[in-house]
């Protein structure tokens, strides 16, 4: 059995020679082999599993579980990247915990949309099967504002030289609940039964705020809006 | 009282001008007796069995000869090449004359014999001085074989290295396309020996 190289690197050579009766006849040297191409990581049964924050509230910041299945092994000192996607807020530093298959010391850092883990193979390389998670979790990562899914995570592994190793572009989050108003305080200018007055809102949000964004309100059904102003 | 031991030579070398294997090429060999050459002496070259005469060839295997300026221009008998692989240089002291020359010097140039199949060091030529009736005077193996150099496997169709899957750490079937620059005999004597580069596992199995 024959396994491919641990990255897409290109290999040293290869020594290839003919012989007759043990002594070498024919003999070539120079060959080496640049076609590995990178692995796919897989996802859980349920890949939106693959992102997991503790607290599904819009604009939360929360820490994340991460959970992928590397088919083969990952050789000594690979480096993990996450690119998140826009809608989603990364801290300037964060803390990383392993959970499985990942050493205890990584330690994550951010720059920009990208988390780096290392350290989370320095002392060996790591073996899979293709159904072992490589799981482990990140702190103060702020859920998207909205409940709209995000674009792709993208996660790559490469070797400490950059070759790549495995990757997938696939997972999206979707948060399950809006975030709530900090507090809500509602003022009317008469409060006299039946009469058309003007009602004075003040908001707190929890959430950021962008041009665009719009703020609906329903009244109760015992009050009529007719033409706002 | 008869002698036991022949003499050796005072020295002698060979080389060929083309090393690499199953080439054909011209041999050289020097050599110088310590002898002197009796009338009708002959030397004889025996081949080692990786070397052989390319017999089909319609040129002598002598195309040149320097011998001492007292001896004759020798000429060369090949029938022994067929059967038992060597060759005799006769007529170096004819006619009258009785003796010739002591420390005589040979230099001559073989063409047509094809180098051994592998890289292994030859056995050894054997270069011997006889009298005309078959009684060696003396004889040399000591440093005489030759060692060819390795051919060169080239690549093939393209593509010259393939593999079932391509895809990291993935277990594969490996092809490989190459050019041999000299042919391999049949049977089990012939062998390919490819050592991977370490990046790659190879475990036992099929």
């Amino acid at each position: 059995m024959i396994a491919l190289p641990s990255n897409t690197g290109t290999t040293s050579t290869f020594t290839i020679i003919t012989q007759i009766s043990g002594s070498t006849v024919d003999s070539i040297s120079t060959l080496i082999w640049s076609s590995t191409t990178v692995g796919t990581l897989g996802l859980p049964t349920t890949s939106s599993d693959a992102v997991k924050p503790t607290s599904s509230v819009a604009y939360t910041s929360t820490t994340y579980t991460f959970e992928l299945y590397p088919p083969h092994a990952i050789e000594q000192n690979a480096v993990i990247y996450i690119t998140f996607p826009s809608t989603i807020t990364l801290p300037t530093s964060t803390t990383c915990i392993q959970i499985s298959n990942i050493g205890s010391s990584l330690s994550c850092s951010i720059s920009g949309s990208l988390m780096t883990i290392s350290n989370g193979y320095s002392s060996s390389s790591q073996s899979f099967t293709g159904s072992e998670a490589l799981k482990f979790t990140a702190t103060s990562i702020t859920n998207p504002r909205s409940l709209q899914p995000t674009d792709a995570f993208l996660f790559e592994i490469k070797s400490s030289g950059g070759n790549d190793i495995y990757q997938v572009n696939n997972p999206t989050l979707t948060v399950a609940s809006a975030a709530t108003f900090g507090s809500v305080t509602i003022t009317q200018a008469l409060g006299t039964n039946g009469v058309t007055t003007s009602y004075t809102w003040a908001f707190t949000t929890t959430s950021k705020l962008v041009a665009g964004d719009l703020f609906k309100i329903t009244p109760p059904s015992t009050i009529s809006i007719s033409s706002p102003t | 009282m008869t002698p036991t031991t022949s003499t050796s030579f005072a020295s002698a070398q060979v080389a060929a001008l083309t090393s690499t294997v199953n080439a054909e090429s011209t041999y050289f060999f020097s050599f110088k007796l310590t002898t002197i050459l009796p009338i009708g002496s002959y030397v004889r070259i025996t081949l080692p069995s990786a070397i052989s005469y390319q017999s089909t060839s319609g040129t002598d295997i002598l195309s040149t000869v320097s011998v001492s300026s007292t001896l004759n221009t020798p000429t060369v008998d090949k029938t022994g090449l067929s059967s038992s692989s060597y060759f005799d240089l006769t007529g170096m002291v004819t006619g009258t004359s009785q003796y010739r020359t002591r420390d005589a010097t040979f230099f001559i140039q073989v063409a047509k014999l094809l180098n051994p199949p592998n890289i292994a060091t030859t056995s050894s030529f054997t270069v011997a001085l006889y009298d005309s009736s078959n009684n060696l005077y003396e004889s040399t193996s000591t440093g005489l074989t030759v060692t060819a150099t390795a051919g060169a496997l080239s690549e093939g169709t393209s593509p010259t290295m393939s593999a079932t899957s391509t895809s990291v750490l993935d277990s594969v079937d490996f092809s490989f396309s190459l050019q041999t620059q000299t042919a391999l005999t049949t049977g089990s004597a012939a062998s390919i020996v490819v050592t991977f580069p370490s990046e790659f596992t190879l475990t036992t199995g099929t």
